[in-house]
């Protein structure tokens, strides 16, 4: 007996699974998938109707924040969509050889990794920014600095908090390229 | 014996637009389950994992049956879509796999002595040549499986995405790797 007849003669207990398992299991998984895409549009797309609404519920008092607030929503859905076009995950073809899935794998990676380690991807949010302070700064007498100020701190942290977390999982994401390269 | 069944957890209707879906989907799990379950089990050793890995087979199987155009004989689809899966899951687990994964070019083989009485017990030379399989890369691994399954070369090439001549290099170190292991020759 050669090792091909060997190991096709082998005894195993192969289990049949069913059908209904099968399909369960895949929608469980679309279901997820579905879910985590999801949740990350969800948070960014929620913020627009409240900008909206922002802006048309101070028109009358207060136009420039208004228009400054307004000038905000296409930033806001240009961002949105350039985070979908560089990180959105994409399906990996089913019928690939294994080469080619390793390197469609490997190139899913790089993605996650570039568009965390591109600290620059959200300037357009800075002059919209800067904008509804200058509006502020015009429209409200005698200008409130320490207010400003507060803000601003607020806001350089919780962008220095993103780009800590971004950097921890990008050099995560590269931790895992390094292994596959080395298989 | 019987063979097991996984039961499902919910009980769902099948949707009787998919009915050819569903047969090819059974046609599939009933003439590749063998070939499927070696699959698993020669990349992994745990056997809870290894019939996670089945599943995961599967679904993955049952999901891409939908865009199988029949642009190559459904063995060669089958074979991709498993190898595939069996590749990431290799990829998922390597941080539990301690020992480093090694390819055929530098598998030793002047150092193994071939002991004809243990080599010629069918279990002892099956577990080498698990052992030989998880040692491997995972291009490698997916070549000496399907060799094993009795594959020819073109087939092999066309389900790793490896160029023809690659898998004949790839072949003949294999060959020579299991005769000089096993002391078995193989059909070429």
């Amino acid at each position: 007996m050669n090792t091909q007849q060997l190991w096709q003669a082998q005894a195993l207990d192969a289990p049949r699974i069913s059908l209904a398992f099968v399909r369960q299991q895949s929608d469980s998984l679309r279901r997820w998938a579905w879910m985590r895409n999801g949740i990350n549009y969800v948070g960014a797309v929620a913020i627009l109707p409240f900008m909206i609404w922002a802006a048309w519920s101070i028109f009358h008092v207060a136009p420039l924040r208004s228009l400054a607030i307004a000038l905000n929503v296409p930033l806001c859905v240009w961002l949105l969509f350039r985070w979908h076009k560089r990180a959105a995950s994409q399906e990996q073809p089913a019928e690939l050889g294994v080469l080619d899935a390793l390197k469609f794998h490997r190139r899913q990676l790089e993605r996650q990794r570039d568009v965390r380690l591109d600290r620059w991807r959200r300037w357009p949010a800075i002059p919209g920014m800067l904008l509804i302070f200058v509006a502020a700064g015009i429209e409200i007498t005698p200008t409130p600095w320490a207010m400003f100020g507060r803000v601003a701190v607020v806001m350089v942290s919780v962008l220095s908090i993103a780009i800590v977390i971004e950097e921890r999982i990008a050099r995560r994401i590269q931790k895992e390229i390094d292994a596959l390269d080395s298989l | 014996m019987p063979p097991r069944t996984i039961a499902t957890p919910l009980a769902l209707v099948a949707d009787p637009d998919s009915a050819g879906h569903d047969a090819l989907f059974e046609k599939v799990a009933a003439e590749f389950a063998a070939p499927l379950a070696r699959l698993a089990r020669a990349h992994e050793a745990d056997a809870h994992l290894q019939q996670d890995l089945l599943q995961e087979i599967h679904i993955a199987l049952w999901r891409s049956l939908a865009a199988f155009g029949e642009r190559c004989s459904l063995r060669t689809w089958v074979y991709r879509v498993a190898h595939n899966v069996a590749a990431t899951h290799v990829l998922r687990n390597r941080r539990r796999q301690a020992h480093r994964l090694t390819s055929l070019d530098e598998i030793d083989l002047a150092g193994v002595t071939s002991d004809v009485d243990a080599e010629l017990d069918a279990g002892r030379a099956l577990q080498k040549i698990h052992a030989l399989i998880q040692a491997l890369k995972p291009l490698d691994r997916q070549v000496i499986i399907l060799h094993l399954e009795g594959l020819p070369a073109d087939e092999i090439a066309d389900i790793t995405g490896i160029s023809p001549a690659n898998t004949h290099t790839k072949l003949t170190r294999i060959r020579q790797l299991l005769t000089e292991r096993f002391g078995a020759g193989d059909n070429p």
